[in-house]
């Protein structure tokens, strides 16, 4: 029994108290036997061969290898940004390449300005001998309209149907009519415009071409300019000239003309309407089957 | 170079003995890194003992201690290889015990019971005795031996689990102060700091029985 501090009979002297330091080294003293220790090896050499045959974590393995791959880390990183960079240029090329083009390509010509040279070149191909009312005119028309999206595309086109020689000179006359400062009317035009019975049916037909194809685009200043000259001579007759299947050929030839000079896009779009237009005969079948009959309605799956 | 000869940058207060010893250890050491692992067998049948007795007097379970010594020798026998030779072998083992002791405690914090050692009644403890018993009366110094021990063992329960570890390893394995600030990975000043706080804990709770 250890000595309570009242308790004198068992009590030792103040004088013969250990000291702390004393106390605990006692605790050295608690050691286990010999045969603690022949279990404790035997435990710990089951121990080693369990761990060996126990399969270590995934995660441990990762991480040894993060600790050794640590000193490469920072010039790893640096590669495989300079890497991921020369990739990224080396993609963006062809998409710039390819790009380029789409984006400084000019919009697709307005149908006056491309009708001009094309006829331009019906003149020069197939009318030569045709009697020029105004050859200063019709040079200027190829002038004007020196648009360097439709001249190289001017080659390419077939040429539609064999225009009259009067044609340049309608051209011709179309500008020159026009009002000071901007490509107009010319007078012979004019004169075609207030008379047309008086003038050569081709001429007219061809006359009343351009001005509907100016007509359509707005963005012509030569088409805004016929228009006008149109309003102001009250023409009437030019506009209420009917289009004819010849006219609208000569209008496909030149917006296929158009097409011809941009790059595939404008190609894919066009076959995009195509489809389109395919895609009535589906919604007419889609109507046909729409039956009305009396006070029903009946619809054919 | 020879790996061999490589100086081991032990602590300034190193003794001259505790250095023989370390690079006694940095022998062995490289002997199971180059593939003689049976050589691993003397460096535990060398540090059992002592690796035990700092976890039994930080868990006062003897059974928990074995368990967690036996755990720290596999810690250290699968990362011998990684062991460069920065600091003593011992340190380097202790460190391991310790923490893993340390997660232990923690984790088993609700669950704790005492499973003490018998003391071995030898000549230190022998000459205590006589100091707090009457030397007479052996059936009174068995009992008196028994309570102390309770005793003590639960005031260093009282205290927290790093007052613990320094009180253990300065007090009772007898380490210095850069060796235990390099095993718990502080700084010799914390090391003394919480020396001085948990020895003024254990006599508080001791006082009837230490000397003023």
């Amino acid at each position: 029994m250890i000595p309570r501090p009242d308790d004198s009979r068992s009590a030792p002297s103040a004088a013969g108290k250990p000291t702390l330091e004393a106390l605990l080294r006692l605790k050295r003293s608690e050691r286990p036997d010999e045969a603690f220790w022949n279990e404790f090896d035997h435990g710990l050499r089951q121990k080693q061969l369990a761990a060996i045959v126990e399969p270590r974590p995934w995660w441990l393995g990762l991480s040894l290898l993060s600790r050794r791959l640590a000193p490469l880390a920072l010039p790893a990183s640096a590669a495989a940004a300079a890497l991921f960079a020369v990739m990224i240029a080396r993609t963006e090329a062809p998409l710039g390449q390819a790009a380029r083009p789409v984006a400084f390509a000019p919009a697709p010509a307005p149908l006056a300005s491309v009708s001009a040279p094309a006829l331009a070149v019906t003149q020069s191909e197939s009318l030569a001998p045709a009697p020029v009312e105004d050859a200063s005119a019709a040079e200027a028309v190829l002038v004007s309209d020196a648009s360097p999206v439709s001249q190289p595309a001017v080659q390419a086109v077939p040429e539609p149907a064999p225009e009259p020689a009067v044609a340049p000179s309608a051209f011709a006359a179309l500008e020159s009519s026009a009002p000071a400062g901007s490509p107009a009317l010319s007078q012979p035009a004019t004169a075609i415009v207030e008379n047309p019975a008086a003038a050569p049916v081709e001429a007219v037909e061809l006359a009343s071409v351009v001005a509907a194809g100016s007509l359509l685009d707005n963005s012509s200043a030569l088409g805004a300019e016929t228009a006008t000259a149109g309003a102001e001579n009250e023409s009437d007759s030019l506009q209420m000239v009917a289009f004819t299947p010849r006219h609208a050929r000569v209008l496909l030839a030149m917006a296929d003309n158009t097409e011809a000079q941009v790059t595939g896009g404008i190609a894919h779009l066009r076959d995009r309407l195509v489809h389109s237009l395919d895609r009535d005969d589906s919604i007419y079948a889609s109507a046909s089957r729409l039956g009305v009959g009396g006070d029903r309605l009946s619809l054919s799956f | 170079m020879d790996a061999s000869a490589k100086v081991l940058p032990l602590a300034s207060s190193t003794t001259p003995d505790r250095r023989g010893e370390a690079e006694a250890d940095w022998l062995l050491v490289q002997r199971v890194q180059a593939g003689e692992v049976e050589r691993f067998d003397d460096l535990v049948r060398k540090y059992r003992e002592r690796i035990w007795g700092v976890l039994y007097n930080l868990t006062a379970n003897r059974e928990d201690a074995a368990d967690l010594t036996q755990d720290a020798f596999i810690k250290a026998f699968q990362s011998i290889n990684r062991f460069q030779g920065q600091s003593a072998f011992f340190t380097w083992l202790y460190r391991i015990a310790v923490n893993g002791t340390l997660n232990h405690l923690q984790k088993a914090k609700l669950r704790r019971f005492f499973s003490l050692e018998k003391i071995r009644d030898e000549e230190p403890v022998a000459g205590l005795l006589d100091q707090l018993a009457d030397p007479g009366n052996t059936s009174d110094r068995a009992a008196c031996l028994g309570e102390l021990q309770q005793k003590l063992n639960e005031a260093m329960q009282k205290l927290s689990i790093k007052h613990r570890t320094v009180v253990t390893l300065f007090e009772i394995d007898g380490l210095s102060h850069e060796e235990i600030a390099e095993i718990t990975g502080t700084s010799v000043g914390t090391v003394r700091s919480r020396l001085h706080y948990a020895k003024q804990l254990l006599q508080a709770e001791l006082q009837n029985y230490l000397s003023a």
